[in-house]
């Protein structure tokens, strides 16, 4: 959260008239689909209404709409949305290819540009490790600069008691 | 601040993302595509800094994370603030 100080001149109206601490609207875009966000609560100015968010705190708010704009739309988003959500994950076309296994980064490309429908399960894919971002479970500022070592999608944290197998086809 | 040391202080705005949006600067960030990293990354690949009115400095050359021109208006004041992109 945001020191408020008082006394100190709006850097966008020039004017000193202090600070109001409220729920601000943020309203994101992801293609045709917008995400309205009301429960920020930032510091506004008291003259001109403007408010002021923390670069860090805006990419929480940004991974959170993300979230609601594939989970809470009937088919998810459009080629321009996901674009958006590709750079909410900070990767490129080539390594969010990787992290949603689906083969290469030209798919990617085509599928931001074109008015083909989205695959869900990518959509869903990319949902996932949005949503562990919000948990806290993993870094998604990091997620670009650890691919870029490892060139491979990181593990999300499990449960240890629990064993997977897959059994080989015969 | 000289134009040399403003433009340090880009670089470093730029690597730490050490500064806050202005609702006016987030509108037209969403018009024009740009999120907090793309605008990070024009402030880190700045080349030119030059002086507006108070302690407003105007930042151009750098570049948003697709390579495309990106220009940012920073204030210092009591918050370093990004209060429009061009
Ligand atoms: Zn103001």
């Amino acid at each position: 959260m945001n020191q408020t100080n008082n006394e100190a001149i709006c850097s966008a109206c020039n004017v000193s008239s202090g600070w109001i601490t409220r729920a601000a609207t943020i309203k994101k875009r992801f293609g045709a689909v917008s995400v309205v966000d009301r429960g920020v609560m930032l510091p506004h100015c008291g003259a001109c209404g403007d408010w002021s968010i923390e670069a860090k705190a805006l990419e929480v708010v940004e991974i959170k709409a993300a979230v609601a704009a594939i989970r809470d739309t009937v088919g998810g988003l459009n080629g321009e949305g996901m674009k958006v959500v590709r750079k909410i994950l900070g990767l490129t076309q080539a390594q969010f290819a990787k992290l949603v296994g689906y083969e290469a980064a030209e798919n990617i490309s085509r599928l931001e540009s074109g008015d083909r429908e989205y695959p869900r399960a990518i959509q869903l894919a990319a949902l996932f490790y949005l949503e562990a971002g919000v948990r806290g479970e993993i870094d998604l500022h990091l997620l670009s600069d650890e691919m870029k070592q490892t060139g491979a999608a990181p593990a999300l944290p499990h449960d240890a008691r629990l064993e997977v197998t897959k059994e080989r086809a015969a | 601040m000289t134009n040399d040391e403003a433009l340090r202080a880009a670089k470093e705005l730029g690597k730490f993302r050490a500064f806050s949006i202005r609702g006016h600067a987030f509108d037209r960030m969403e018009e024009r595509n740009a999120d907090q990293k793309d605008i990070a990354n024009a402030l880190l690949t700045a080349t030119k800094a030059s002086h507006e009115e108070r302690n407003k400095w105007k930042f151009s050359g750098g570049v948003d994370r697709e390579g495309v021109a990106l220009g940012v208006v920073v204030a210092f004041d009591w918050r370093t603030e990004v209060i429009t992109i061009f």
